[in-house]
């Protein structure tokens, strides 16, 4: 049978995921403080007027997250595309334009935190 | 691969060089080494063009081709950038000044002119118009820091956005009409569609999506060149930033829409000759009469320099509605004869226009820098009345500058408009079997542009009275530093030289237009025989 695999497969990841669940639920300590009922405990206040300022650096953190998020989705098509070239190409032309463009963006990331973006002040 | 890579080797090297300034601006570093590395990389970049202009000289098609045309722009780029970076050596020395992000986002931005005139693809096009754009808003941004700098940047951001769309959206269409993106691709299958060499092959009208593509391309690059529909932000955005930013967005927008335009004439439009005529017609006339006219009623000097500079956009387009008729008579077998005066053709006469205007303005916005202080920009023409008396050579550089834009003969502004309107006298229209005469609707355009000439002398004349005939009414205290004074003599220099010896280019474009025809069908030649 060819889909046994994959079957067991979700039937481990079912049980694994359950029985974590049902564990923390069982053994878990529980305090209900009012903080610990928010749904972002340590975030901002989820339900409050929509036309509020928020701290700028939230905007540069997630663009930031964004850029190497959009990256790695990149990485798999060209992944495919460099193996189907026979691993690298005969001159790594492949494998050089995927480190320019890598290096494009650590030169961006170093940029970012030498300007302070990631300190929380 | 490796003649692609030799042609790009010199943009590389200065995207990588900018984008080391913008990291080595957040270390401290003496600020005032910024500057003169800056133009040390230009060097080296000039050097590397030079060395790549030996390896080819037609290059690979995969994304880029050079050219002679292409080389001497590119050298005249390099050139004009060190000038506006040799302005700016004063302006970032401030212990805060992001004197790191300035001159990395100016070299990227050189990067991006260079790039759009190699540019033999339309993504490829479109990118490098953008590596233009995108540093030009933030470089809006670090001028000045007061609100109406916040508001010029803003307006120039979402318009410049909006234009950027536009001329995707047309090159898209491009796109769907012929199915691939490269230069060459594409004038072949548009001219075996409209302009087959069987004469008895049948020859569909030009389809409709082809003139909507072109409108929408020049929609987004008639926004660069500030052409009149599309020029409402020019004179808010220059009167609300710097001087030298105004200096930057009156000389780099416009010289990489022109380069495009060069680049995609006679390329990407084959089978829509007539349309582009019409557009480029209309387009020129309305924004030569449109800026002039403007530009007599300002009073703030670096708006009436935005109108001026929207005029001179028109003249320029003057040069490509003949180049889009020079196309359609090679494409219908006829040789368009406007070399036979000696001068060159309509895009390369409209090349030495935007030359002689780069210079001149370049040394204009040079000298309103030196002139200017910190908190105290020059803004009212008043403020330049008596320069002679106080600043006698500023002055005489700034009326060499003014005089050259209104087209004074023997300053280059001269030989431009000559060039310009003496190819729109060029174009002739068939009459009977045998029988030429001049094209009517051109006859028009250069009648209406040396009408534009005379609005135009007015407001340049009036400044330059200003300037020499009018006591000061106070002392100006000029705190641009040595390095704008040096800049703005410089071009002066240029002027001078460009106007008194105007031979070498005029004999460089001619040149380089026969190869350029010549290679152009040489390459409709031998495509055919590729898959």
């Amino acid at each position: 049978m060819p889909g046994l695999p994959i079957l067991l497969f979700a039937a481990v990841a079912f049980v694994v995921a359950l029985s974590i669940l049902v564990i923390a639920q069982v053994v878990g300590p529980k305090r209900r403080t009012e903080v610990k009922m928010m749904p972002y405990e340590s975030g901002m206040d989820p339900v409050h007027s929509a036309r509020q300022r928020f701290n700028i650096s939230f905007y540069l953190l997630a663009i930031e997250f964004l850029v190497f998020d959009v990256e790695l989705l990149f990485l798999y098509p060209w992944a495919v595309a460099a193996h189907d070239r026979g691993a690298f190409g005969p001159d790594h032309a492949v494998f050089y334009a995927v480190c320019g463009f890598l290096s494009i963006l650590v030169l961006g990331f170093v940029y970012t935190w030498r300007k302070g973006v990631f300190k929380w002040t | 691969m490796s003649e692609t890579f030799s042609i790009l080797l010199p943009h590389v090297v200065l995207a990588v060089a900018g984008a080391l300034f913008l990291l080595a601006g957040t270390f401290s570093i003496n600020r005032r080494l910024f500057g003169p590395a800056a133009i040390g990389v230009l060097a080296v970049v000039g050097w590397l063009l030079y060395g790549s202009s030996l390896v080819l000289a037609e290059g690979g098609a995969i994304a880029v081709r050079s050219g002679a045309i292409t080389q001497g722009f590119q050298y005249c780029c390099l050139a004009l950038g060190a000038l506006i970076i040799l302005q700016s050596l004063s302006l970032q020395q401030e212990a805060n000044s992001p004197t790191g992000e300035f001159y990395g986002l100016l070299l990227l931005l050189l990067d991006g002119l260079l790039l759009v005139s190699v540019a033999n693809d339309l993504i490829m096009l479109f990118l490098s118009l953008e590596l233009i754009s995108i540093p030009t808003y933030v470089l809006l941004y670090l001028g000045r820091k007061d609100q109406r700098s916040q508001e010029a940047a803003v307006k120039y951001f979402l318009l410049s956005i909006f234009s950027a769309a536009m001329l995707l959206y047309g090159l898209a269409f491009i796109y769907g009409l012929t199915g691939s993106t490269q230069f060459d691709a594409i004038q072949n299958v548009l001219t075996e569609t409209y302009a087959p060499r069987d004469p008895d092959a049948l020859v569909p009208n030009p389809s409709i999506l082809g003139v909507v593509a072109l409108v929408l391309i020049f929609a987004g690059i008639s926004f660069k060149l500030a052409a009149v529909p599309f020029h409402f932000y020019a004179p808010d955005v220059y009167e609300g930033t710097s001087a030298f930013n105004a200096g930057i967005l009156a000389v780099v927008p416009k010289a990489a829409g022109i380069i495009a335009l060069f680049r995609l004439v006679g390329h990407v439009t084959v089978g829509f000759e007539g349309t582009g005529q019409q557009l480029a017609l209309i387009l020129a006339g309305v924004t030569m009469t449109g800026g002039n006219c403007l530009a007599l009623l300002q009073t703030n000097v670096r708006r009436m320099l935005a109108y001026s500079s929207v005029a001179h956009a028109g003249y320029m387009l003057i040069g490509f509605a003949v180049g889009f008729w020079e196309q359609s008579q090679l494409h219908s077998g006829l040789s368009a004869n406007a070399g036979s005066l000696g001068l060159p053709g309509g895009m390369q006469a409209s090349l030495l226009y935007l030359l002689a205007y780069s210079v001149a303005s370049v040394g204009l916005f040079g000298a309103l820098i030196y002139l200017g202080r910190p908190g105290r920009q020059i803004e009212h023409i008043d403020d330049l009345t008596g320069l002679a008396k106080s600043q006698p050579i500023v002055a005489i550089a700034m009326a060499l500058f003014l005089f050259s834009m209104a087209g004074i003969p023997p300053l280059p502004g001269f030989w431009g408009k000559f060039s310009v309107f003496a190819s729109a006298l060029s174009v002739k229209q068939a009459v009977g079997e045998f029988g030429f005469q001049l094209h009517p609707a051109f006859a028009v355009l250069a009648v209406v542009g040396v009408l534009n000439a005379a609005i135009g002398g007015v407001y340049y004349l009036r400044l330059i009275a200003l300037i020499f005939l009018h006591e000061p009414l106070g002392a100006p205290r000029p705190t641009g530093g040595r390095s704008a004074y040096a800049a703005t003599l410089i071009a002066a220099v240029g002027v001078v030289l460009l106007g008194l010896v105007p031979g070498p280019v005029f004999h460089f474009l001619q040149k380089s237009a026969g190869t350029a025809n010549q290679t152009a069908t040489a390459a409709t030649a031998t495509s055919s025989e590729l898959p």
